[in-house]
């Protein structure tokens, strides 16, 4: 209040600190004058600072040793002096359309990362799945002085690793969508930009994490990850080698687990009990990031990226399915039952280089090459039980395999729009790829039926296969079609698109197959099986969009309507090439079809937002050579295919709908955002199987045409979250749905598989501060099928899990986490929990990381799985980790500028 | 070559050319990161409320401006396309749509003519740049004149029908009236279209008679022009024949007494917001270029605009190469102040009258709207501080927090 007039001040700033001058809280006053905090430190002494331009500052201590509500009446007297001296720094503030926070202002631990001071600040919410929004929105882009950093997409790379006292400041804005480029742009299509901006002295420095482990059960594992960067370039190494299950296939994924934030832990980057079998996985690689030219903002871009990886595994994996398997009159039962190791080896080359010069141009080239080796083995038993629980057939198989195979693909994308000269906007996309495969596999299979001996059958097959595969497409975009045809005629708003896609593909392929003769003693090709096949496709499609725009802006809202309709017109050519007469095939055919969507947008101003779209397109597809003419190999007695030279065309709908909802309101204490995702498919003349089940146990599919099938499939969230001065609680819901209807002949009786499926998952995060973290989850899945034909049986299998994590980071440098699993599910007799406990300290100044971890304490977990498709229900048991224990030392080296973070 | 002596340069030879007086250079000095603050009664008197009629359909849009006319207070609302009439007393007069213009056609007032002026595009034609010179040196050509769209409204008619009206080569050259029967035009664009190279950045036209050229340049390929639309900036003073002109990439404001001109104030800028010598001389590529180095050198400066000389301030607006910021120049202290860091306070009511938006002046009183619940809800929570006379009868007939007030104020004398 002034002290003179006695009139309220409004915007004054109300700021509380510790004893150590850290900020506790920030408030601005209202336009009485008014403030409030809520839930402030008990028996702390804290000291109240109220400021305003103009006036002399006032300044208190006081100390709340019980919970109750005080009131503090300020009076404000002007001050006389010319100047005003800033003493503190101001921690967030509009400049211009950009939100800027300044970590200067939050006093934190030395070891602070970004990620701990971005939950600090009011309005931004880091979700427990590492997504982070800022006042609901949603940031998709992270930055750091304007690039992308060390090329990662995931944002977490940055804001885990920098530590705050690195940062000059942070920056948030809405950023132009360049894949729109020559496309009229919504504000749906600016991208919410983060962007952190170092220090002048920070703009070169390193970091990373070395660490090892060894445990029980000769358990062990190691990391490496190490960063470096500066103005201009950025590199990381990154490997690993593990036999606990942990994924470590890529580089960003490396780089990714191995942050240095440890206020909340990944508890899931552990040994994962939930992947099939015991495998050995390795990796190695580094990645090169750099700019040609010194830009801090994303406008200009001259960067290349090259990448290298080497990763592999060693995978030994045992596992039971029981199915339950419709069958006329006499469902039937099937255990299935297998041993299998594989072995696998891939180099990866990735470059990649991007050019743009402002938001008008794009030059984006990406260049692949790998290389894998995968060698197997398996061992697999059937058996197929009647209602009845009598044996019907059994069936052993063992297989050994090799596969080599490498493939290269270049990738250039190429726009342009102009605005004074519209007549020249374009877009050009080209992908080329070339793969080859060499495969060997040889499969001895042995079938009983236990109804009729004279189809048993014994077969010692090999299979040595050569393929060859080139593809060539691209896609031209020509935007300038409105104005070369109307000249300054502006057609009512609407933009008009011409669309030229071609693709070429040539798919050659060499089997041969041989099988041995026991009564001989020796091998024989199998003149059914061995063969040469060329295929080439060429595909043309021009097409022509319309599209058009409408806009309301009104003085708290904005709404928007995107409508885009488009014509194709499919030219395909399919000319098939073969050892066998009946396959050399010279097809044609024209699809004419359309597609067209619809997008609306509706913004209350610093409220909510609400988008949504409709998208419909049609798309007609023609029976490939293999349904026609399908080389029918009975090695898989359960599985024999039989092609259909009958096949009719066939025409799929599909309708997508697309809702979302985020709150946008800077002075809630709430951040809610949801989506509805749905897809609806209905197509007609559909390829189908007929299943015949022979009584002897063999099962044969035939392909035909059916009348229509149609699926829905809907995916859902809804987060809330609510900051409780520096905690924050968080409710997570995942949900999906689907269902199908597919028409198909089960032992000649027409019928319709009506499948179902039901996913609920709920998480809550409580977050105390930086000391605690606690979650819990709860998932339901459901799985149904449910077949129309009378005499057909109907299944079903369900599974929950309960999770519990928690995470305690005291005293210092101490860290005590938690998980625990409880599954159920309906093939299981009782529920088994998953029990895993950590304990890691840090400590050579917060560098080096003891820590120690005990899994699967209570000593019950199965790695156990359903599933549902059109014949039936499926549980999948397999092998995986069991208990053990785990010690790890990791060192965390890290420097930013010229002075270590922790001197500073 | 520094900017200023570059501007040096131009000015000798613009005294060459024309009529310009020499004069005394007035220095303003201007730091842009280190302008001050201070409250708001500081800069501003005489505030005086004028209460408007209340009208159930009419609320204060948060984009609009009041515009003072001989007879009217006009508040045009840019979101609900619409005017709002309201005689000198705050009598409600009309409400008019515009509509059914349609999009990007925005009201003008002419105080030549008193008419509200709409001028603007056809929106069934698309125009790039290019086209635009091309109409432009081809207006003779009737065709060309269904490119733009104009509308009027006649205030000395008291029924505001919007009428259409014909585009005129001053429309689209945006000539503007300057003195007795002188039209003066500042748009300053470059382009291989035009045959001669010489042009002038500000004009004065009898008719369709150039007068007078100041400022000569390339039109072809002047390095600073290129790629970019730029206006001289024309400012009338509280005294007849009197005007302030600021040039694109200039830190001279000139003081132009009929024809004649003179360098009156200079604003200077720290080295690192100054322009470097190469941009004058070495011409940017492309278009791309150019929006890069605007972008890369955002605080540079570019031009000054809106500039108002009172007795103890200079209000103005610094166009920097991708910012805007208006600054009180305290003339006695040599102190220059950034419009944003004055807070409004309690002794004028905590109304923040100096905002970057919306604000009209005429003569040395500025015009501001202001929704009245901010205004009622001071009151109700300052029962001590007395209510203004000219407000006394309009607050207790308890008008709708929504609707609008203007409030007139002067720069402290």
């Amino acid at each position: 209040m002034d002290a003179e007039t006695k009139t309220p001040l409004e915007l004054a700033t109300i700021t509380v600190f510790g004893q150590d001058s850290s900020i506790v809280s920030y408030k601005l006053s209202d336009k009485n004058g008014q403030f409030t905090f809520d839930n402030l430190p008990l028996k702390r002494k804290l000291l109240v600072s109220v400021t305003y331009t103009g006036y002399i500052g006032f300044n208190t201590t006081f100390q709340q040793d019980a919970p109750k509500t005080d009131t503090l009446a300020v009076q404000l007297a002007l001050s006389n002096k010319d100047t005003v001296v800033v003493t503190a720094a101001i921690p967030i503030k509009m400049n211009g359309d950009t939100l800027e926070i300044n970590p200067a202002a939050f006093k934190m631990k030395k070891d602070a990362v970004v990620e701990e001071l971005l939950n600090q600040v009011s309005g931004i919410t880091i979700w427990s799945d590492g997504t982070i929004t800022v006042n609901g929105k949603k940031v998709q882009n992270l930055l750091v002085d304007g690039k992308p950093f060390m090329g990662a997409t995931d944002p977490r790379v940055a804001t885990q690793n920098l530590p705050k006292s690195a940062i000059e400041k942070i920056q948030l804005y809405q950023e132009f969508d360049r894949s729109k480029i020559g496309q009229p742009t919504l504000p749906k299509d600016s991208l919410l930009t983060m962007n952190l901006k170092l220090k002048e002295g920070s703009k070169k420095g390193y970091f990373g994490k070395a660490g090892a482990g060894y445990g029980t059960t000769d358990r062990f594992e190691t990391d490496l990850s190490l960063q470096m960067y500066n103005k201009r370039s950025s590199a990381g190494i990154g490997g690993g080698i593990n036999n606990i299950n942990k994924n470590i296939g890529n580089l960003q994924e490396m780089f990714q687990n191995n942050t240095y934030r440890n206020y909340n832990p990944n508890l899931y980057n552990v040994g994962r009990f939930g992947t099939n079998g015991i495998n050995k996985n390795h990796s190695f690689g580094g990645v090169l990031v750099h700019n040609f030219i010194e830009s801090s903002n994303s406008r200009q871009n001259d960067r290349l990226t090259i990448n290298y990886n080497k990763s592999g595994s060693n995978a030994f994996i045992t596992d039971r399915n029981i199915q339950n398997r419709t069958a006329l009159d006499n469902p039937q039962f099937i255990t299935d039952e297998g041993v299998q190791n594989t072995l696998q080896n891939k180099h990866d080359i990735g470059i990649k280089y991007i050019k743009t010069n402002g938001y008008n141009d794009n030059l984006d080239i990406n260049g692949t090459v790998n290389t894998n080796n995968e060698n197997g083995h398996s061992n697999r038993s059937t058996e197929v039980r009647d209602s009845a629980n009598q044996l019907q057939s059994k069936n052993l198989t063992t297989t050994v395999s090799s596969q080599r195979s490498d493939n290269e693909s270049l990738n250039v994308i190429f726009g342009k729009a102009n605005d004074e000269y519209p007549i020249k906007g374009y877009s050009v996309q080209l992908n080329g790829s070339r793969s080859n495969t060499v495969s060997e596999r040889e499969t001895v299979s042995e079938f009983e039926s236990f109804t009729d001996a004279s189809k048993n059958a014994y077969n010692n097959r090999h299979y040595s296969t050569n393929n060859q595969t080139l593809t060539l497409n691209g896609n031209l975009e020509y935007t300038g079609l409105k104005r070369l045809l109307l000249g300054r005629y502006n057609l009512f708003g609407i933009n008009l698109t011409l669309g030229q896609w071609f693709n070429y593909t040539r798919s050659t392929e060499n089997t041969v197959v041989a099988d041995y003769d026991t009564v001989f003693k020796q091998r024989f090709f199998n003149d059914g099986l061995t063969n040469y096949n060329k295929k080439e496709v060429f595909e043309y499609t021009p097409s022509l969009s319309f599209t058009k725009n409408i806009w309301k802006f009104g003085d708290t809202y904005f709404r928007s309507l995107y409508l885009q309709f488009k014509l194709l017109d499919d030219l395909k050519n399919d000319r098939n090439t073969s050892s066998f007469d009946k396959r050399n095939l010279d097809r044609s055919f024209q699809f004419f079809r359309y597609e067209g969507s619809l997008n609306y947008q509706w913004a209350k101003r610093d409220k909510y937002r609400y988008y949504g779209s409709v998208f419909y397109s049609k798309r007609m597809a023609y029976p490939s050579i293999d349904q026609l003419y399908t080389f029918v190999d009975d090695i898989n007695a359960y599985e024999i295919r039989i092609g259909n030279p009958n096949l009719r065309n066939s025409i799929d709908h599909s309708l997508n709908l697309n809702i979302n909802y985020n709150t946008e309101n800077k002075k809630s204490l709430y951040a809610v955002n949801a989506y509805v995702n749905g897809k609806y498919t209905l197509t007609e003349d559909p390829i189908t199987d007929s299943i015949i089940n022979d009584p002897s146990g063999k099962r044969s599919y035939y392909l035909t045409n059916a009348d229509k099938t149609n699926n829905i499939n809907l995916n859902y969230n809804f987060n809330i979250s609510r900051k409780l001065n520096k905690d924050n609680i968080q409710l997570m819901y995942r949900g999906e749905f689907r269902t199908g209807k597919q028409p198909n002949f089960i032992d000649g009786i027409t019928n319709i598989s009506k499948t179902g499926s039901l996913l609920n998952q709920f998480t809550l995060q409580y977050s105390v501060g930086s000391i605690l973290v606690f979650t819990a989850g709860q998932t339901f899945q459901l799985n149904k099928n449910r077949p129309t034909a009378p005499g057909l049986n109907s299944f079903q299998n369900n599974n929950s899990t309960t999770k519990l994590g928690l995470v305690v980071n005291y005293p210092a440098g101490f860290t005590l986490s938690s998980t625990a699993d409880r599954i159920t599910n309906s093939n299981l007799k009782k529920p088994t929990v998953l029990w895993n406990a950590f304990a890691s300290y840090r400590f050579m100044k917060q560098q080096g990381e003891l820590k120690f971890s005990a899994m699967d304490l209570l000593k019950q977990y199965q790695n156990i799985s359903n599933s549902v498709n059109a014949y039936g229900t499926t549980t999948r048991v397999t092998n995986g980790l069991q208990q053990y224990f785990l010690l790890t030392f990791s060192y965390y080296p890290r420097k930013f500028g010229k002075t270590e973070f922790k001197k500073q | 070559m520094t900017n200023d002596l570059r501007c040096l340069i131009l000015i000798l030879y613009s005294l060459f050319l024309s009529s310009v007086a020499p004069a005394q250079l007035q220095k303003i000095y201007l730091h842009p990161k280190a302008a001050g603050t201070d409250k708001q009664s500081k800069f501003i008197d005489s505030i005086r409320f004028i209460p408007l009629e209340v009208q159930g359909d009419v609320e204060l849009a948060r984009f609009s401006a009041v515009e003072v006319t001989n007879n009217y207070f006009i508040i045009k609302d840019w979101i609900n396309k619409a005017i709002l009439v309201y005689a000198k007393d705050g009598r409600f007069v009309k409400k008019v749509s515009f509509k059914r213009i349609g999009e990007g056609i925005y009201p003008a007032y002419d105080e030549r003519t008193n008419q509200i002026v709409f001028f603007g595009n056809n929106k069934n034609y698309a125009l790039t740049p290019k086209d635009r010179i091309k109409i432009k040196l081809d207006w003779n050509n009737p065709r060309n004149r269904k490119y733009y769209k104009k509308y009027i409204i006649d205030l000395g008619d008291t029924s505001f029908a919007i009428k259409k009206s014909i585009p005129r080569q001053n429309d689209i050259l945006h000539a503007r009236y300057f003195y007795d029967d002188l039209y003066s035009m500042g748009e300053i664009n470059t382009s291989e279209l035009y045959k001669d190279s010489l042009d002038y950045e500000f004009k004065i036209y009898k008719n369709d008679q150039l007068v007078k050229g100041y400022f000569p340049y390339n039109r072809i390929n002047e390095a600073k022009f290129l790629y970019k639309e730029e206006n001289v900036s024309v400012v009338s003073t509280d005294t007849p024949y009197i005007h302030f002109i600021t040039r694109p990439y200039c830190d001279t404001v000139y003081k132009m007494v009929r024809d004649s001109l003179l360098p009156g104030y200079q604003i200077v800028l720290p080295l690192e917001n100054s322009l470097p010598a190469s941009f004058f001389t070495r011409p940017l590529k492309n278009k791309t270029d150019r929006d890069n180095f605007d972008r890369n050198n955002g605080m540079m400066l570019h031009q000054v605009y809106a500039f108002y000389d009172a007795p103890r301030f200079i209000y103005f607006l610094m166009g920097y190469l991708n910012n805007y910021e208006y600054y009180i120049y305290q003339k006695q202290t040599n102190t220059t102040y950034k419009v944003k860091n004055i807070k409004p306070d309690s002794t004028q009511y905590n109304l923040s009258l100096l905002d970057d938006y919306g604000i009209t002046r005429k003569g040395d009183r500025f015009y501001k709207t202001q929704k009245v619940g901010e205004i009622l809800s001071f009151f109700e929570k300052n029962k001590n501080v007395p209510v203004p006379k000219e407000l006394e009868s309009f607050i207790k007939s308890n008008p709708p927090a929504t609707a609008p007030i203007i409030i007139e104020y002067k720069l402290k004398n």
